[in-house]
């Protein structure tokens, strides 16, 4: 008998066994200022997420476009008019846009009012380079205010890929009946959080030890090695500055190649999988989403 | 060069192993203090571990044929009761960790008595046995914390870290019927594995450690366990080890233990019961406070 998942048929197209979202952060000058417009100033800081726009979001496209693999770039609002050009090409090689705010905002510290405008803002932001109707949302960083869902979807968004605790995507409720989709992720499928390193202001916070490329490698293909086996789906996570390196773009070849050679995944972007998994008829009421509405209504919606 | 441990477990087994997950689920000071409810991305990160993990642990167990023991909070009982009856229904067991997974030290003897006789009407309630094992939820007991597990029926605790087997308790100046089985840090996979963004965990935001040299420390801690004859237990939490791509470390782990061919698996009940049963065997150990050191050391 088994109790975990295991692969089903039917549970992904074309027949495939299990189904890998490869997005992209894409923050630019933001990772920094977003949260703190008062670092402005700090241009050899904000030189290390320049070095995203201008080597490693080409270097990621190439990679994806030699090997065909569609993804998601997620892209604060903001940055659309300065980064036009290099979203237009993002855009124009068939990968999909989504939104982290307007500016990396913390949607729990600010007031619906402000959520809402944000939101609206990335909105139209994100439909000045993509006239796509199937715009995924992120979270850029904090916890999930109530309402949230269902402001996503009036702002017209169409899924979201912001939460963790789960392995394949589920239903976030949204009140009135209504839900937002959303694409889970895990930690470890994180590029940042494994290579990130500043000086000052410090990054990671403690400022421990950028990891052993072949070690992350590794963990990155033990979590696909999981997924295969019981048929789910696994987010990675990329940001240009950091996995566009000379040096660590290898990780991503690797990474990619491993994914593609096994025949039996779904590569697919956010967007794909998420109208995909629009047509299942919900979480179930054991879906941990579903118990916190019947403990704590007041804390989704 | 390693010399043949004093046999002390059952049919000549050179060691024991007491596989051990503790199923906080979304509890901990979080939902003590009730700020969870503010914090929807992280009760779901929690929850991970009852509505996902736990599963995929029992299904690893029943490939491998190992017994487990599983310290749930009793609010992770009242709300998974169907994950929890599975955990009993495959022949593991169930001990207490609190009922929101209390900070036994922060609770004064009535608060502890009252968490106490809760979690185990709801095991009763819910799984029709009361615990008789007991791991500290969040670090420290309280100093009648040993007492008042004696006084409520317990058998064992499986909290510290001074022996690498398990010991009988000195309560009150009295040997105890309360058997001790000691959990190190190193098979903790909160040392490893653990990340939560905000509030951020571990405090510095350090890196998730490579999955291949935890897996290889966690070998070499069991044949060190197994090579000196003592007892492994591990403070395996499924949220943090039991995603899919750790789920095949800890398989591995599981398989090297196995392989070794003479190691006792056991569940801490089965544990104590046996260093109860050959009290000569095992070591007696008391309540050395921190004045008892310093007196014996000047
Ligand atoms: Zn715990």
């Amino acid at each position: 008998m088994t109790r975990a998942l295991s692969p089903t048929p039917g549970r992904w197209p074309e027949g495939r066994r299990y189904a890998v979202v490869v997005t992209v952060n894409f923050d630019a000058e933001l990772a920094l200022l977003g949260p703190d417009p008062s670092l402005a100033s700090l241009e050899k800081t904000l030189s290390i997420f320049r070095y995203g726009a201008v080597r490693g979001a080409p270097r990621l496209l190439e990679a994806f476009s030699d090997r065909g693999v569609p993804t998601t770039w997620f892209v604060p609002g903001a940055l659309v008019r300065p980064y036009r050009s290099l979203l237009d090409e993002v855009a124009a090689a068939g990968h999909g846009l989504g939104a982290r705010g307007q500016r990396l905002e913390r949607f729990d510290r600010l007031s619906e009012g402000a959520c809402r405008d944000a939101l609206h803002a990335a909105r139209a932001a994100i439909g000045e380079v993509t006239a796509a109707d199937d715009v995924g949302f992120r979270l850029p960083s904090g916890e999930w205010p109530p309402g949230l869902a269902a402001q996503v979807l009036d702002a017209g968004f169409g899924w979201s890929s912001s939460w963790t605790g789960d392995d394949v995507p589920f239903l976030v409720p949204a009140g009135d009946g209504r839900a937002l989709v959303d694409v889970p992720f895990g930690h470890t499928m994180h590029d940042r959080l494994a290579f990130a390193w500043n000086f000052a202001p410090p990054m990671p916070l403690g400022q421990s030890r950028i990891a052993s490329y072949e070690d992350v490698l590794e963990n990155w293909q033990l979590e696909l090695e999981g997924c295969r086996r019981e048929g789910l789906c696994l987010v990675l996570q990329l940001h240009p500055e950091v996995a566009g390196t000379p040096g660590r773009i290898d990780l991503v070849w690797r990474f990619l190649d491993a994914v593609l050679e096994t025949g039996e995944a779904w590569v697919a972007s956010g967007s794909e999988v998420a109208s995909w998994w629009r047509r299942h008829p919900g979480s179930g009421p054991e879906h941990p989403v579903e118990l916190l509405r019947r403990v704590s209504p007041g804390s989704l919606t | 060069m390693a010399v043949t441990p004093e046999p002390v477990w059952p049919d000549g087994r050179r060691s024991c192993v007491m596989l051990a997950f503790d199923v906080d689920g979304p509890s901990g000071s979080a939902m003590v203090d009730g700020s969870i409810w503010g914090m929807p991305r992280l009760f779901v990160q929690g929850a991970y571990g009852p509505f996902r993990a736990v599963p995929r642990i029992l299904d690893l167990l029943e490939r491998l044929g190992v017994p487990a023991t599983f310290f749930v909070p009793s609010w992770v009982v009242e709300h998974w009761p169907d994950v929890c009856r599975d955990i009993l229904a495959s022949g593991h067991e169930v001990g207490h960790h609190g009922y929101r997974h209390e900070r036994y030290a922060d609770l004064s003897v009535p608060e502890q008595e009252s968490v106490l006789q809760r979690s185990q009407a709801i095991f009763e309630a819910q799984l029709g046995v009361r615990a008789l094992g007991f791991r500290t939820p969040t670090g420290d007991w309280h100093e009648a914390t040993p007492r008042l597990l004696a006084e409520h029926g317990f058998v064992y605790s499986s909290s510290f870290r001074d022996d690498d087997r398990p010991y009988r308790r000195v309560i009150d100046g009295r040997v105890s019927d309360l058997v001790e089985i000691p959990a190190p840090v190193e098979l903790d996979d909160y040392a490893y594995f653990a990340f939560t963004e905000d509030p951020p965990f571990p405090k510095g935001h350090d890196r998730i450690a490579a999955y291949r040299v935890t897996l290889s420390n966690w070998c070499k801690e069991f044949d060190g366990m197994h090579r000196a004859g003592g007892l492994l237990t591990t403070t395996f939490h499924p949220k943090i080890s039991a995603t899919p791509g750790r789920a095949v470390v800890l398989e591995r782990f599981v398989e090297h233990m196995v392989a070794v061919g003479d190691c006792w698996f056991a569940t801490g009940t089965e544990v104590a019961r046996w260093v109860l049963s050959h009290p000569e065997r095992f070591a007696v150990r008391g309540e050395t406070g921190w004045d008892g050191v310093r007196e014996e050391g000047t």
